[in-house]
């Protein structure tokens, strides 16, 4: 198994992604503030598999005409066992097309994540691809947002005790998972800056079939944009 | 033009990850989880009532029989092999997954569902009868069931179905007997608290695994049951392999059709002897009362010092408290 390889590759790629200028916000109102480069920073709590709070830093530009989002997202849950898991999210957002208050906005993120119990030990690199569309005025918004969540790649590894049940091969292994969800957000700007904003949905696994553990996401935030000079 | 060739970087690194790295298949047999009986013939196994079981037993052939009944749905007897020790008592034990469930054949959730109504009187009632005809040897020998927890709530519906042909009962910490004392203590063995690590342990799992086949399932299962401070401070029991799918529709079941485990119970007319721990905080005293009074005559025994696996898993219990009990009951029966 060439594991070192593989940890060589993805750690240049996960250095790449950490210091490109990154992020996203999940969250955005395409009608605020459009004309000056922005640097977002935020923070947000609420259930997303599990119990989690998150940090997100932004960049907001123009690109093909059109707005854009980078950045990068980090969250974690609560827990007795700090920083054992933990989720990181980057990647960009664009409005892809818009007319007066309504736009629809596409969002691509690259997922590095990581868990952590007694038994095992899991990697996961992934992607989420959402759309968003919705009715976005200068003071608020409403919008309907529906993604997947795919985990592509996940490296297992096994513990003492797991062993002493089973010895479930380590190692490398690809489509171990998938999430699709829907639902709804919305914001409103408490002056110039600062961006509030709710958004929850809904849950379902890959298969269509099944639902996850917590079935439902639920997020509460908070934004506060930057001025980063004009375009 | 940062940004495109960003994203090229991406795609080549991406595609360097994908190609550099030996991945394994989920699917693969033994790859997450170990063989059922029907992949590995090595292992113990018989064809009973329609479905190769992972079985085995111990003692003399015509002894009197004791089947031992794992929790679940969906568990296995792995933890169960303490009872083992009856065999040097005098006593022949019975082993056997239950059909779905750790070692023994797999089967589709339709396979359950279809059954409606008589899920568990087709598929679990009629698979121990099976088990028992399988094992007995001649027509005077002996039945005990032992069963724990899921497999006391079976051995105790099994008991009112078929009162003659069982000659004494065990049961340990049934979780309820009628659904809804089911449905009350699942509730509160698995009320977590809501910023626990125990929590965030079964949640988190979800983003990484997802439903596919009866390997991933088990596995993703198998890694949820470590550890459950409601009901014991013991670390998860011994197992080989959960059983995913008879779980979720065993407990689907139940739902829908509210299983009553403790019909035909109350005509019962032999001891039954009823086991609970000390340090199961969901299984109190008052609780232990509660689902004991199905039985009419009955023993009750607090195992101290032990949660809901240790009265079979704490060595030091099984010695000194569990066994003994045990021995003494079939004894006298």
């Amino acid at each position: 198994m060439q594991t070192t390889s593989c940890i060589r590759y993805i750690t240049v790629i996960s250095i790449f992604l950490l210091t490109t200028h990154a992020m996203h916000a999940q969250v955005n109102n395409w009608s605020a503030d459009n004309k000056e480069k922005q640097h977002i920073v935020g923070t947000a709590f609420g259930a997303d598999f599990g119990v989690v709070s998150s940090f997100v830093y932004g960049y907001k530009t123009r690109m093909l005409k059109r707005p854009v989002i980078t950045g990068i997202e980090f969250s974690f849950p609560y827990g007795e066992k700090k920083m054992d898991d933990w989720k990181v999210k980057t990647g960009g957002q664009i409005r892809v097309i818009g007319t007066g208050p309504w736009a629809l906005s596409a969002r691509v993120q690259f997922v590095t994540r990581r868990y952590q119990n007694d038994l095992v030990r899991m990697i996961g690199f992934g992607s989420d691809l959402a759309l968003t569309g919705g009715y976005y005025k200068r003071r608020w918004f409403a919008a309907a947002e529906a993604g997947f969540d795919k985990a592509i790649v996940t490296q297992l590894g096994h513990t003492e005790k797991m062993r002493e049940n089973y010895a479930a091969r380590d190692g490398w292994y690809m489509a171990t998972g998938g999430n699709f969800y829907y639902g709804v957000q919305a914001g409103f700007h408490a002056g110039r800056r600062w961006l509030f904003y709710l958004r929850g949905g809904k849950m379902m696994e890959q298969d269509l079939k099944h639902s996850p553990t917590l079935p439902l996401y639920v997020q509460i935030g908070i934004n506060r944009t930057f001025h980063a000079g004009r375009r | 033009m940062c940004c495109l060739s960003g994203r090229i970087l991406l795609i080549l690194l991406a595609a360097a990850v994908f190609t550099g790295c030996k991945t394994y298949p989920l699917d693969e047999d033994g790859n997450l989880v170990p063989e059922t009986v029907d992949e590995d013939p090595s292992l113990p196994s018989a064809l009973i009532h329609g479905a190769l079981l992972h079985t085995e037993a111990f003692g003399a052939v015509d002894s009197p029989l004791v089947v031992a009944l794992h929790g679940g749905p969906g568990a296995d007897y792995r933890y169960l092999l303490p009872f083992k020790d009856l065999a040097d008592h005098g006593f022949r034990v019975v082993f056997y997954d239950q059909r779905g469930a750790g070692l023994s054949q797999r089967f589709n959730r339709d396979t359950y569902i279809r059954e409606g109504r008589e899920a568990v009187n087709h598929l679990v009632y009629d698979e121990l009868k099976a088990v028992i005809d399988h094992y007995r040897v001649k027509p005077n020998q002996k039945v005990f069931l032992l069963g724990h927890s899921w497999g006391g709530m079976l051995a105790t519906g099994f008991t009112g179905r078929y009162p003659n042909l069982v000659n004494g009962l065990v049961v340990m910490e049934p979780g309820g007997l009628t659904w809804a004392d089911v449905e009350t203590y699942i509730k509160e063995s698995r009320s977590f608290k809501f910023f626990s690590e125990t929590l965030n342990d079964v949640t988190a799992l979800d983003q990484f695994l997802t439903a596919k086949d009866h390997e991933l399932m088990d596995y993703k299962m198998g890694l949820t049951a470590t550890r459950n401070d409601n009901t014991g401070p013991e670390y998860v029991a011994p197992f080989w392999r959960n059983g995913a799918v008879v779980f979720n529709a065993l407990i689907d079941m139940g739902e829908k059709y509210k299983i009553d485990f403790s019909e035909g119970i109350g005509n019962y007319r032999q001891p039954v002897l009823f086991f609970y721990s000390e340090l199961n905080k969901v299984y109190t005293d008052s609780w232990a009362q509660r689902i004991s009074s199905a039985f009419p005559i009955k023993e009750l025994t607090k195992v101290p010092g032990v949660g809901h696996d240790g009265i079979v898993t704490n060595a030091n219990a099984w010695t000194t408290v569990t066994l003994p009990k045990l021995i003494t009951y079939f004894k006298s029966r």
